[in-house]
């Protein structure tokens, strides 16, 4: 893995981490177009989202943390690499699972369940498959959905 | 400088396909190497291979423009040196076809009408099957009958070709004043070589005295002292002519009193200014009994790198004249041969390993990857081979198209010159009576299987390396090293950047 990789992931979590804990608690809280549903969400938020929002991230991480640990481990190449691409949708169920959990469980307000959805979805994406498109390493680097797009659009 | 060597009889043309593979590894100087042969025995088999291998590296070498030869050096010693063939020279000429023996080349009929009393010391110096015997097989082993044929060539009076380049390539270098080197190599034990290395090799230094420019030619003979015996099958004839190995020793040691006497620095008619001797106590079985023709092509043997490396000693090093010089090397232990017996280790040990390395990498690593890249089409491959994108593209100019011909040309080419080379190193290898310990074979002795990646590691007898360097000489870490290695010099696209980018990245 070379500095540059390094660096956006870190860059990609850290940005994924600020969108769930910081930016959407404040749509929420400011009543934000698209985040609107009740008058009184600063208990919501406190009690129910940032419960749900820690399992979608942690969740997230792990499984980023996951493919690059795994890949970075592996010797396989050619042929043998296509194997990764399943492994790299199986490994994204973990995030997917974690959000229907934070929905199923710690939604709270009906209303807020389709923005949930939507918002923790947003954040698994650049969490996980941003931050494995654009940053996995040597012979898995074009593995990840459209990551030979992304790969070129950020000029690497 | 003009760099001239010529191969006499067929195990000078089994030193030449030595040099061929080491002057791929890059031990030799960017200098072209001019290669001549010298064979009357034009159907030979080990001749054959030796000139086929060299055509098909003189189209190796092409891989490298011209004009980038040099600068490439440095990052890539692979096909540093070219090498160009002048052709195959017989003394038989391209007259006289029909009737190839003594009787005929000196005409004897004339000889018994005209001067009889020459007639019988013919008779006396060659048995009646001696004079029939028919040459087109080569001198059957007899040096007393190459040296006859052999003491007939008039260089002046040459117009047969190639001797006409030949020489005149030589006066042009030696009197435009660059250093000109020849060296003449073959065995000093059988007919051809050990009759045409001294007759030849005083030819050529007459005709330069001739012309004022001998003090600026050096001179030197590589002589292969006996190496390999046979066995003459028992439905062969007893007296008949051919080469006998039990007569090896004896005609080496009339032939190197003559040499002897000859390297004398006082000795006014000294010919070479510096003579190799090769030899090996343990005498290899050769597998199959032959006069001559197609069927003699004896395997490459270990001492054959040691003609090359002698080679190299003749052009890297000051020869001075006038003195003797011999160039001496001994393997330590007598059933063994290791690195420490290969002479300027420390410069040709890593040419080698990285060769070689290459030459497997290429196979077991390369090879299959670019095949499978055909069958499943560039587009889809890149994802699974990224370092692809270093160098092909699925349609463009810059990098150049992956199904262009010329990229799919110079991947076969580069795929067979690897198969040419790990083969003549694993032949080198099987010696019954010396346990070679350069490169461990087993890896590659069956190129006709996939060749697994994961011996990379242990190709290399006497590996420095910790393991932990071991463990990283994966195909994974390789493909990632090529993958991410953007500072190659030019040609850095197509087949001939991927060949750089892998050999730099699995140099050690």
């Amino acid at each position: 893995m070379n500095s540059q990789e390094l660096i956006r992931i870190i860059v990609l979590i850290i940005i994924g981490g600020l969108m769930i804990f910081l930016v959407q608690p404040l749509g929420y809280q400011n009543q934000w177009p698209l985040f609107s549903f009740d008058n009184y969400v600063s208990d919501w938020i406190n009690n129910n989202y940032m419960l749900g929002a820690f399992i979608v991230f942690i969740f997230s991480v792990i499984a980023t943390i996951l493919w690059f640990v795994l890949t970075g481990r592996s010797n396989d190449v050619g042929d043998k690499a296509e194997v990764w691409r399943f492994r790299w949708w199986l490994i994204g169920i973990l995030p997917i699972l974690s959000i229907f959990a934070a929905i199923f469980f710690c939604s709270g307000k009906s209303g807020a369940v389709l923005s949930l959805t939507f918002f923790y979805l947003i954040d698994m994406l650049i969490i996980y498959w941003l931050t494995t498109a654009s940053s996995t390493p040597g012979n898995y680097k074009y593995l990840p959905p459209l990551s030979m797009l992304i790969r070129k659009i950020i000029g690497d | 400088m003009g760099i001239y060597v010529i191969g006499i009889g067929g195990t000078g043309a089994k030193c030449i396909e030595a040099i061929t593979y080491l002057a791929a590894t890059g031990i030799y100087t960017e200098e072209t190497i001019k290669v001549m042969f010298v064979d009357a025995d034009e159907s030979n088999g080990s001749l054959e291979r030796s000139r086929n291998n060299l055509s098909f590296y003189e189209k190796v070498c092409e891989l490298i423009p011209e004009t980038m030869r040099s600068r490439n050096a440095s990052e890539f010693p692979w096909l540093k040196t070219k090498i160009e063939s002048l052709g195959l020279w017989s003394p038989f000429g391209k007259e006289n076809t029909l009737n190839k023996n003594l009787d005929s080349f000196f005409q004897y009929d004339n000889i018994r009408t005209l001067n009889a009393p020459l007639a019988n010391l013919f008779d006396v110096l060659y048995t009646k099957g001696e004079q029939r015997a028919d040459l087109d097989v080569g001198f059957r082993g007899r040096p007393a009958i190459g040296a006859a044929i052999m003491s007939q060539v008039n260089l002046t009076n040459l117009t047969q070709e190639p001797w006409g380049t030949l020489m005149q390539q030589i006066k042009l270098d030696a009197g435009g004043g660059t250093g000109t080197k020849i060296l003449l190599c073959g065995s000093i034990f059988g007919g051809t070589g050990a009759s045409g290395i001294p007759t030849i090799g005083r030819i050529i230094a007459n005709e330069l005295k001739e012309e004022k420019l001998r003090d600026k030619v050096k001179i030197g003979c590589l002589l292969m002292l006996p190496y390999f015996n046979f066995t003459v099958p028992a439905g062969e004839d007893p007296i008949g002519i051919y080469a006998r190995s039990e007569e090896f020793v004896l005609n080496t040691e009339a032939a190197l009193r003559y040499y002897a006497s000859q390297a004398q620095a006082n000795q006014p008619e000294k010919v070479f200014d510096i003579s190799y001797l090769l030899g090996n106590q343990n005498l290899s079985q050769v597998k199959e009994f032959s006069i001559g023709n197609q069927s003699q092509r004896n395997d490459p043997h270990f001492l054959e790198i040691y003609a090359g490396l002698a080679v190299r000693h003749f052009l890297l090093n000051n020869i001075s004249s006038p003195g003797l010089q011999v160039g001496l090397i001994a393997k330590e232990n007598i059933k063994r041969l290791t690195w420490k017996d290969i002479s300027d280790q420390r410069e040709v040990k890593p040419l080698l390993v990285n060769a070689t390395r290459f030459a497997y990498a290429w196979l077991a690593m390369i090879a299959p990857e670019l095949l499978r890249t055909q069958e499943v089409g560039f587009d889809k491959s890149i994802v699974t081979r990224p370092w692809l994108r270093n160098f092909y593209s699925s349609g463009q100019q810059n990098p150049p198209s992956f199904a262009e011909s010329e990229q799919q040309n110079n991947i076969k080419t580069i795929s067979q010159w690897c198969e040419t080379y790990l083969t003549w190193l694993s032949q080198l290898h099987q010696n019954e009576s010396c346990t070679v310990e350069l490169f461990e074979i087993k890896a590659f002795k069956n190129l006709k299987s996939p060749l697994n990646p994961d011996e990379l590691k242990n190709l290399v007898f006497e590996d420095v390396r910790d393991e932990n360097e071991k463990k990283k000489d994966i195909a994974k870490k390789i493909l990632e090293k090529i993958l991410n290695d953007r500072r190659i010099g030019e040609p850095n696209k197509g087949t001939i950047g991927l060949a750089k980018s892998l050999y730099k990245n699995i140099s050690i």
